[in-house]
């Protein structure tokens, strides 16, 4: 029997995500969520004081995470949402953007990291953004979708930009055949 | 203008945000430094979570065990845990783990809550340098078993150094 693609969810399974992503925050154990920033900030800025820059880490990155991505920040909302149709090489994008970020709240006054700002400044997303690309990767291959995603953050409140917005890029995998 | 730490303060967030934290980082560390720098750095990190909490709430009470079901209550809700005081040192003992994943591959026998050791041992040094009525005035932690390792709980050991 042949495998039944999808190229895209349809209306019950996007209600039914609707309805679920509530249910999943409901019954999710939660923790401070200033707790969850400072464990978050201090492992991105003690591997920038490692390697100097985390950019440069990033790249080295190869997580396999095992484990879905569900509505983590609850009641935070998204402030802008766009999606960007295939171009002529196929490649999808999905931007948004939050006027509050959680990540780089209060930073140029924290205790260890306000003399340090630079060094982690263009990194703070960093951790993040690749369990969003395992996210996605997760939801994808459901839909029976096959990507190589890359997700970026294209604006952050630490650098002077008003908001944070986050950009990921899908790029269709090549068969074999092609 | 950006959500403040108070706000945060104030709010929850779904508790596998930092679940995965920890594995993503031990991951990337594990292609270029070895397992005790790496268990330094996140008993560090975990120091610098404690002491960065403190300036936000600091309890004024000097009973360890109290002051270890306040604050976990505070910053991870209800767990299921016990705390073991004794003569020389005391046990923080989590049935449900609030950073081991069961579903997480364990890539080496780094405990992905060894955080937690390194958060109470710099917060009750921290306490017991200001505060004469702690039986101790500095500790040492070490996460010996952890959910993450396959031990069916997590237990941080915490012994007193200088009394």
């Amino acid at each position: 029997m042949s495998e039944i693609k999808k190229e895209k969810l349809g209306f019950i399974e996007k209600l039914l995500g609707s309805i679920g992503k509530i249910y999943m925050w409901f019954k999710a154990k939660k923790c401070n969520k200033l707790l969850a920033h400072l464990g978050h900030l201090y492992s991105v800025y003690e591997l920038a004081k490692l390697t100097g820059s985390y950019e440069k880490a990033l790249e080295d990155i190869k997580v396999i995470l095992n484990s879905s991505w569900y509505a983590f920040l609850g009641k935070e909302k998204i402030d802008y949402f766009e999606y960007v149709p295939p171009d002529e090489n196929g490649v999808e994008k999905i931007i948004w953007r939050c006027n509050k970020c959680m990540l780089c709240s209060g930073i140029d006054e924290d205790i260890f990291i306000k003399d340090d700002l630079e060094k982690i400044e263009s990194s703070l997303a960093s951790l993040l953004l690749g369990i969003f690309e395992s996210f996605f990767g997760i939801i994808m291959e459901y839909a029976g979708r096959s990507f190589d995603i890359k997700v970026y953050e294209t604006k952050c409140m630490a650098k002077g930009d008003p908001y944070q917005e986050i950009t990921a890029v899908f790029t269709p995998k090549k068969s074999e055949n092609e | 203008m950006n959500v403040s730490r108070k706000e945060l303060l104030r709010s929850k967030v779904n508790v596998d945000l930092l679940k995965l934290n920890f594995p993503a980082l031990i991951t990337i560390l594990l292609n270029d430094y070895e397992v005790d720098a790496i268990k330094q750095l996140l008993k560090d990190i975990g120091g610098d979570m404690a002491e960065s909490w403190l300036t936000f709430y600091t309890p004024k009470s000097a009973n360890v065990k109290r002051i270890l079901k306040m604050n976990t209550l505070r910053t991870f809700g209800n767990l299921k845990m016990k705390v073991k005081m004794r003569e020389f040192d005391f046990s923080l003992i989590f049935y449900q783990c609030p950073l081991c994943r069961k579903d997480i591959e364990i890539l080496s026998e780094i405990p992905y809550c060894l955080s937690i050791a390194g958060y109470y041992e710099r917060y009750f040094n921290i306490l017991a340098s200001k505060n004469p009525k702690f039986k101790f005035k500095k500790i040492v932690g070490d996460t010996i078993k952890s959910i993450s390792s396959g031990d069916k709980y997590c237990e941080h050991l915490f012994k007193y150094v200088e009394i």
